[in-house]
């Protein structure tokens, strides 16, 4: 299993953009490649570009696509589990970001606003789909060896596996904590509900991703 | 003294402290804790193990096309929006200039009468709708020292209503000198009415056009690489 991630993974997954100028080594220090913004001397800060959003200015929002678009579209398919549904919910997100700009107000991140609205539109959509089976996932090809490629599938499915068996709660959790490496307060904010509950359904996931990935489970 | 957490808070610690979201001071508890405890150590291995596995799904790559559809829905959000305000505008605007019309050039029908003396009565203008006996006092008129001609303009006439209108004298004592009962023609009136109206309509559709968005300055933007 490759775990080595590129500048551009942690780049598409954290949204890393340092929040001012002066944090754009921050990267280097990690150990990782620095990408800095394309004009690292005029980066504006998430809020101010909401607020210019509110404005309807559309060189902001566009800006703000660039940044967040990528990690909130897998974010969306990792939670809906259908990559064209992910896309049409994603221009609702952006739609919502949109129209409700001007009701932004600066109490929560930027990144959390985003994270908020982007969940309740897969739980809304979810809510509305309740009956129906969750298509597979199509895998983007890749260039490993061949044997390399049916271990790293074969886990990789099997963990894709075990992580749609989770409820679109206990998913958002886990991808939160564990893809995008936000802090349980942020999550909280994010999914509307207690720490202790954030926990909670973290703790229950591993205990049910352990017991597939162990066999003692079954879809 | 700093409260020392307990085993079941550090426990539940473990995630954070695997994604590096932990605050120091708590790391540092959890780091003595890992040291001195086998059963922590297997399960930040455990929390690991599933970070490791959760962190190594593959990216999905969104079309370019999701940008050309948010801009096409975005534009026409903002002309739905654009639509109100006009309307909104553009109605104003034309009551605006209804009522001001309306009481500038005063259309309505012009009841004139004359008497051979100018004894000192009142007349009193009453008004019904055509085929109606309710009728109801429009004004009441002081004959004047001298006067013989008078005239009345009732400009409050609802466009091709036909009203039957009654002038009465009424002596200082009170009473009925005479009475006169005439039928208004609504088409007689119609037409200044209907210029008034249109004209109206014609102002508020000229100020709900002047805020059409084309008339407004758009930037060049770029789709996003």
């Amino acid at each position: 299993m490759n775990l080595q991630r590129t500048a551009d993974d942690y780049i598409d997954k954290t949204g890393f953009y340092p929040e001012s100028a002066s944090e754009a080594g921050s990267g280097a220090e990690a150990g990782l490649e620095s990408v800095p913004a394309k004009d690292s001397a005029r980066y504006v800060p998430d809020a101010i570009l909401v607020q210019g959003i509110a404005r309807q200015d559309e060189t902001d929002f566009s800006e703000l696509y660039q940044r967040y678009s990528g990690m909130l579209y897998n974010f969306l398919v990792r939670l809906v589990g259908d990559a064209s549904v992910a896309e049409d919910l994603l221009q609702e997100v952006f739609l919502a970001v949109w129209q409700g700009a001007g009701r932004y107000r600066a109490a929560a991140a930027v990144k959390t606003w985003l994270f908020s609205i982007t969940y309740k539109k897969a739980v809304s959509w979810l809510r509305r789909r309740r009956d129906l089976p969750l298509p597979e996932i199509d895998l983007p090809s890749r260039s490993e060896s061949p044997e390399q490629i049916v271990q790293n599938d074969l886990q990789s499915q099997a963990v894709r596996k075990a992580l749609d068996l989770l409820s679109v709660e206990q998913r958002a959790v886990v991808e939160l904590a564990f893809f995008y490496d936000l802090p349980y307060a942020d999550i909280a904010e994010i999914l509307g509900c207690p720490l202790g509950t954030v926990k909670s359904r973290m703790s229950y996931a591993r205990r049910k991703l352990e017991s597939y990935l162990q066999g003692e489970d079954t879809v | 003294m700093a409260h020392k957490p307990s085993p079941e808070e550090l426990y539940s610690y473990l995630p954070q402290y695997v994604n590096g979201t932990l605050p120091p001071g708590l790391c540092s508890d959890i780091d003595a804790w890992l040291a001195e405890d086998d059963s922590a150590r297997d399960e930040l291995a455990a929390w690991q193990r599933m970070h490791q596995a959760v962190a190594s799904q593959p990216l999905e790559t969104l079309s370019p096309r999701a940008w050309a559809m948010i801009t096409v829905n975005r534009r026409s959000s903002r002309r739905s929006s654009w639509s109100w305000t006009r309307f909104l505008v553009g109605a104003s605007l034309a009551m605006l200039t209804l009522i001001m019309l309306w009481l500038t050039l005063r259309p309505g029908v012009v009841l004139q009468w004359s008497v051979s003396d100018d004894s000192p009565v009142v007349y009193q203008i009453y008004r019904a709708p055509l085929g109606s006996q309710s009728f109801e006092l429009l004004d009441e008129l002081d004959a004047e020292l001298g006067v013989q001609d008078y005239s009345y303009l009732d400009i409050a006439q609802f466009p091709g209503q036909a009203y039957i209108y009654r002038i009465q004298a009424i002596s200082p004592s009170g009473s009925l000198l005479f009475t006169n009962t005439v039928t208004s023609q609504p088409l007689g009136v119609l037409p200044g009415q209907l210029a008034i109206i249109l004209a109206s309509i014609a102002a508020g559709l000229l100020a709900a056009s002047a805020l059409h968005p084309a008339a407004a300055h758009q930037r060049e933007h770029f789709l996003p690489a």
